[in-house]
């Protein structure tokens, strides 16, 4: 025979309730619902932080070759319907120059492989700006790659006359600009992306991908 | 005997917080020292009012490109000191002739500049340029770092289409007779 458990004869006690209607429960679930809500609103800055990381690394990574300056892979002229469709434009050989940028700096400069080696460098860091920025980190990045090519092209000229070595600096500077900052769209993404300026500096070492005494002319 | 076996303990207990009182005094300055070097020269530009983010940028660069990349066998470094707009140019004119005036609206944008720059700065000789606003917070960052305990003599100012009223420092300054502005 078994005994039937009523209210009346329960050995729980009447003072008994539910854990979450007891005030320690709540002081000690609090802080761990906080910091568990807050770990999860962290993720997605994570993330960003983490991508953030891999595209400054991608920016100063990616570098000129001397094969680039050589012509060894140049692209075939690419489809005028499909040239200016896109910011980022046709780059068939990956080198991360547009191919009809590439082609009118081989086309200018065939007998002078330094130009085209620092004109390359600049359109390449330009390239950069328009395709790889989206905050404050990745814009310093691609200014400093920007700030490299612009040194490499100076060296191109003596400094015995400031004049004329501030002269080529900006004509060859305003030939690449040019070419790449060739429609309405490229120019306001360049100008959309200096929102994002802040205080920075230079990079330190050397300023051309390509070792000018490397190559021949 | 008690007292015998608790004495090496409490020796060891003092010997501890000497250690980290001599940490605590001794670590900074050693961090500070490490941390400007007297090799090398830095060369901060200040961008003026109305300077767009993109020209800014622009600025930094030329200068960079005309300065010498060495000076004694030292390397020169140039940094931009980013003073932003506000309110599309309308707060600069505001902060400008406030301080035209010897008075400053806010420390907030000067104080923002130091921040930024502070852990790209790691020489001693620095050179201060400011174009036109930028020139209030030059003649602002030359006062905070030439405070007691600083390298005073070896902080410079150089301005260009300044409309304040002196240069940091006592610096000499040539005024055109034809400038309307000033």
């Amino acid at each position: 025979m078994t005994a039937t458990k009523t209210p009346e004869n329960s050995t729980i006690s009447k003072d008994w309730k539910p854990i979450y209607k007891r005030w320690w429960f709540w002081v000690i679930e609090v802080p761990f619902v906080i910091i568990f809500v807050g770990a999860l609103l962290r993720i997605p800055f994570l993330n960003e932080e983490e991508g953030t990381q891999i595209v400054v690394e991608q920016i100063h990574a990616q570098k000129l070759t001397i094969a680039d300056v050589m012509g060894d892979n140049l692209p075939p002229p690419p489809d005028p319907a499909q040239v200016d469709a896109t910011i980022e434009g046709i780059d068939v050989n990956w080198n991360g120059i547009r191919d009809d940028v590439e082609l009118a700096i081989f086309k200018k400069y065939p007998n002078s492989a330094k130009i085209r080696a620092a004109e390359l460098q600049y359109a390449k860091a330009l390239q950069k700006e328009l395709t790889l920025v989206f905050n404050s980190e990745t814009f310093v990045a691609t200014a400093q790659e920007t700030s490299r090519a612009s040194g490499c092209i100076a060296d191109l000229t003596s400094r015995d006359n400031l004049k004329i070595y501030i002269n080529n600096l900006k004509g060859y500077e305003k030939e690449v600009k040019d070419l790449q900052l060739n429609t309405k769209e490229r120019i306001s993404k360049e100008n959309t992306n200096s929102q994002f300026l802040t205080s920075f500096g230079g990079l330190e070492g050397v300023r051309c991908d390509v070792e000018p005494t490397l190559i021949p002319s | 005997m008690l007292n015998q076996h608790s004495y090496p303990a409490e020796k060891k207990i003092v010997a501890a917080l000497i250690l980290v009182a001599i940490t605590t005094v001794f670590l900074p300055l050693s961090v500070r020292g490490a941390s400007c070097t007297n090799f090398g020269w830095t060369v901060v530009f200040v961008n003026g009012v109305f300077t767009d983010e993109g020209s800014a940028k622009i600025q930094r660069q030329d200068l960079e490109n005309v300065l010498p990349r060495e000076i004694n066998n030292e390397p020169v470094y140039v940094r931009l000191g980013h003073n932003p707009s506000h309110l599309g140019g309308g707060g600069d004119i505001i902060q400008s002739a406030a301080q035209a005036f010897g008075k400053s609206v806010s420390n907030f944008d000067r104080d923002t500049i130091l921040m930024q720059i502070h852990p790209q700065v790691t020489t001693q000789k620095i050179l201060l340029v400011g174009h036109s606003q930028g020139t209030f917070y030059t003649n602002a960052i030359h006062k905070y770092l030439s405070e007691p305990g600083a390298y005073k003599e070896s902080i410079a100012v150089y301005n260009l289409a300044t409309p304040a009223s002196y240069v940091a420092d006592g610096g000499q300054y040539l005024t055109s007779t034809n400038d309307k502005v000033i």
